[in-house]
């Protein structure tokens, strides 16, 4: 276990390290720089000082050096669009917002996934099963700047201007937009939710459909076992098991902030500035939020796979084992 | 299921026991509004962000007032020119920071020398250049001691200029001139201040009371300021909302007390029940020309294509928010002299108003001189990826190929690798649009100039120096206007610029926010003269 646990922490870095560099030249391949944003032309004076405060004068491979030694010292730099804040600030302050909005979506995701998914199964071509094909429609194929912004009319802007007009107050179940309160995070929860909860219901309904008609479910029912014990011990448990492999892959997806919900909702998270560090050429705030999302993403990756082996005791984590163990089988 | 409806009924209505709003204290005078992007309050900043905010906290020398006319406001009580307009003296009013110290003459000398010396991060010095020897300080030919500020006593400011600047006081209205405390800056060191607000100390009308970051900073009234019996808003609440139909909708919501919107929310805003209003912003957007290009390079060529342009028509069915016909370069609402603006006072200088009679002439006469036929032309027009930029360059693009049947095409480019080719000249045409940073037509004309450090058309014409520095060293305020119109007509006569239209904004406010101030020059809400009902 734990050579192995070792083992995956090397090809990790190397991992990282891959990213890190491939990022830098990718930065660098495209057009722009990071300066000259007005309507004219800089100063070439102006704009070499700018360059050599930031080291961009100096030679490609240089800086790249320079890059890796201030980054084994833990140092990402700082920003070049938001003047004199460390990049380490901005992740610092803003991905923890990303990821209470990512595990509000997670459990939200997650819950309403797998009861609907559930339901579905034990219903088949049923009412609630249609019902569930048609929400994984409308999960997979809405944007979430669509649903967002209906969402917004219709719950935040009508919903609100009506109960203002009955109840004559000011309060809002659903407020448009911003972070404050529990009711803040309900409308953008949801909408990042959405499309997993679309990809959970298929997946768990399939998963449930094929355990159902499985020998040991039959077994079950023809031993006597009561309708309860024979859904949630034999069932839905042995179903379960697909589903945590992407719900382990969405983790990474949702908790580092989701550029169109936070822009749409106003939340101050991780997700604009992926897109904003990109096209204001931003170079090190790319870099630190490149690297940031790599470390998050091995690392979650890692914890699913040694978490996969703790949910189902037939897969081990090195390969050698197992298919010695299934030449004793 | 019953059940838990119920439930979730009763835990909302008590989170709406809990949250219901603390009613405000009696005649407390709060008002919210939102901006797109985070702002900043580093000594140097300007930008699109930073209009609204930098104004509530730092002052200048001078204000913009009313209507466009200086405010008699400002940091300067009183202030004189020598005979030609190059030393400007300000002798300060008894004023303070937000912790109670002095204004001093000093702010100035350091702020100013701060932002040409390195000390801090400055992308456009260039706005200070009209200084003595600023451009010397940047490129390392003069010391900040040789610059042209000085404090010859705590409270006088003396500037000197390179040339004659009769618009000085209008000029200094922009935030690279504010002054800003040495001592506060030395104690925070000079790469933190701003960044967060304990960073920072106001001596505008308000003070940076609290800052989320990228979500919202309240502003609260400056005690120690010096005008601020006559501030009648006591708290100004700034949300960072980045996307526009989010800030309608809130808006709409009564959540905020103004909102810009573009033409497709219109119908929006007038459903809600509110009067749009629109303001020019000082802006012209034309097109740019490359004089190093085939075909384009032909100035008879130039004119025909310009003629093409119905520009009333694109006003009216493309770009569709307000903005006027442009019938010159400078756009209306810069100040001319005391009274009128610049465009009162010169008038027309369209050279090339749309004429498709005259534009298939001259477009015949252009292709005889090039010795070549229509089918050789192919023009290709650079763009960024903003709608009404990418709109605009596709209409024009049809009505050049129906007119004169030749090939153009549109490049549309996100925004960073649009200003690389832009400053690499890779075009034949750019769409461009130029804001006014200052009221005076300098601004929008000082480009063209020979010895310009940034000529973005690479335009060189004897005649337009000629006028343009006749104009710039011309201290009778009335007849410099007269030879700066000049300038600008020689430049449309060449045609090395196509001037499309003057841009407006469209705005809104809630009915109970008066007093609501919208300028060309820095065309950000102003909440000086404001109150709410």
């Amino acid at each position: 276990m734990k050579k192995y646990i070792l083992g995956r922490v090397v090809i990790a870095l190397v991992t990282v390290f891959v990213v890190i560099t491939l990022t830098f030249i990718l930065m660098r391949l495209i057009p722009g720089t990071p300066f000259n944003t007005g309507n004219t032309n800089m100063d070439p004076e102006a704009l070499a000082q700018l360059e050599a405060n930031y080291g961009l004068d100096k030679p490609i491979l240089q800086q790249y050096w320079i890059y890796l030694s201030n980054l084994l010292h833990g140092n990402f730099g700082t920003s070049i669009t938001y003047t004199n804040r460390s990049v380490t600030e901005i992740i610092l302050r803003a991905f923890p917002v990303s990821l209470d909005l990512g595990i509000r979506a997670m459990i939200f995701g997650i819950a309403a996934g797998l009861l609907l998914g559930i339901e579905a199964a034990l219903h088949h071509n049923k009412f609630i099963d249609r019902f569930s094909t048609l929400v994984a429609i409308i999960g997979i194929s809405v944007p979430s700047f669509v649903l967002g912004t209906l969402l917004q009319l219709v719950l935040g802007l009508w919903f609100s201007g009506w109960i203002k007009e009955v109840f004559h107050t000011d309060f809002q179940l659903f407020p448009l937009a911003r972070w404050e309160s529990f009711r803040y995070t309900i409308l953008p929860s949801f909408v990042l939710a959405m499309g997993s909860i679309a990809s959970i219901t298929r997946m768990m309904r399939s998963s449930m459909l094929d355990v159902i008609s499985q020998d040991y479910v039959k077994t079950a029912r023809s031993k006597g076992l009561s309708e309860r014990a024979v859904v949630w011990r034999h069932e839905i448990r042995n179903a379960l098991l697909p589903v945590v492999t992407i719900i382990g892959r969405m983790v990474g997806g949702l908790c580092t902030g989701s550029f169109v919900v936070e822009n749409l909702f106003a939340i101050p998270g991780l997700g604009k500035y992926y897109v904003n560090s990109v096209t204001a050429r931003d170079y090190t705030l790319t870099m630190g939020l490149t690297i940031f999302y790599a470390i998050f993403i091995v690392a979650s990756t890692l914890l699913v796979d040694i978490a996969y082996c703790f949910v189902d005791p037939r897969i081990s984590l090195t390969g050698k084992r197992r298919n010695r163990r299934e030449e004793k089988r | 299921m019953k059940r838990i409806v119920s439930l979730l009924l009763a835990t909302a209505l008590l989170l709406g026991l809990i949250v219901i709003p603390a009613q405000a204290e009696d005649g407390y005078k709060s008002i919210t509004v939102a901006i797109p992007s985070a702002p900043s309050f580093t000594i140097d900043a300007i930008g699109d962000s930073n209009g609204l905010t930098i104004n509530l906290v730092r002052e200048g020398l001078t204000r913009q007032g009313q209507g466009g006319a200086l405010s008699p406001d400002g940091l300067a009580e009183s202030y004189e020119h020598n005979e030609d307009y190059t030393r400007w003296t300000f002798h300060l009013r008894d004023a303070h920071y937000q912790d109670g110290t002095p204004v001093i003459a000093d702010d100035f000398v350091f702020a100013i020398g701060a932002q040409l010396d390195g000390t801090v991060e400055v992308s456009y010095p260039d706005f200070l250049y009209e200084i003595k020897n600023a451009r010397g300080v940047v490129r390392g030919t003069a010391t900040v001691d040789e610059l042209g500020v000085y404090a010859p006593d705590d409270r006088t400011v003396v500037f000197e200029t390179e040339y004659p600047v009769t618009y000085f006081p209008q000029l200094i209205t922009h935030p690279m001139h504010f002054g800003y405390s040495r001592a506060h800056a030395e104690k925070v060191g000079y790469a933190n201040i701003g960044l967060e607000p304990e960073y920072f100390i106001s001596n505008g009308p308000y003070y940076i009371d609290s800052w989320i970051h990228d979500d919202k900073i309240v502003f609260k009234k400056n005690p120690y300021y010096w005008n601020a019996e006559n501030i009648a808003i006591d708290e100004i609440v700034v949300l960072i909302i980045p996307d526009e139909s989010t800030r309608v909708n809130l808006f709409l919501n009564g959540e905020l007390d103004l909102v810009d919107f573009d033409a497709s929310r219109l119908s929006a805003i007038n459903a809600g029940g509110f009067e749009a209003r629109t303001f020019n912003n000082g802006r012209t957007t034309y097109l740019s020309a490359n004089l190093d290009r085939p075909a384009v390079r032909n100035r008879k060529i130039r004119q025909a294509l310009s003629s093409a342009l119905d520009r009333d028509l694109l006003v009216a069915g493309v770009v569709k928010n307000g903005s006027t016909p442009a019938d010159g370069f400078v756009p209306v609402g810069l100040a001319g002299d005391d009274t009128r603006t610049f465009r009162e006072i010169v008038g027309p200088t369209l050279k090339y108003p749309y004429d498709e009679a005259k534009a298939q002439e001259l477009f015949a006469e252009g292709l005889a001189e090039e010795g070549i036929g229509a089918s050789d032309v192919s023009i290709t027009i650079l763009t960024s990826n903003a709608t009404e930029n990418a709109t605009v360059s596709a209409a024009i693009q049809q009505v050049w190929e129906e007119t004169f049947g030749i090939t153009v095409n549109v490049e549309v480019l996100e925004s960073a690798s649009f200003r690389t080719k832009r400053s690499n000249y890779e075009y034949d045409f750019v769409f461009n649009s130029w804001g006014a940073d200052w009221n005076d037509a300098t601004n929008f004309l000082s480009g063209y100039e020979q010895t310009a450090d940034h000529n973005p058309a690479q335009y060189y014409s004897e005649a337009f120096n000629e006028a343009y520095l006749r104009g710039v060293y011309n201290t009778d305020v009335a007849a410099r206007v007269i030879d700066l119109g000049q300038a600008e007509a020689i430049l449309l006569e060449d045609a090395a610029i196509i001037p499309l239209y003057y841009t407006s904004l469209y705005y809104a406010t809630s009915a109970r926010l008066t007093g609501t101030e919208r300028r060309a020059v820095i065309p950000y809400e102003d909440f000086y003269f404001a109150d709410v009902k």
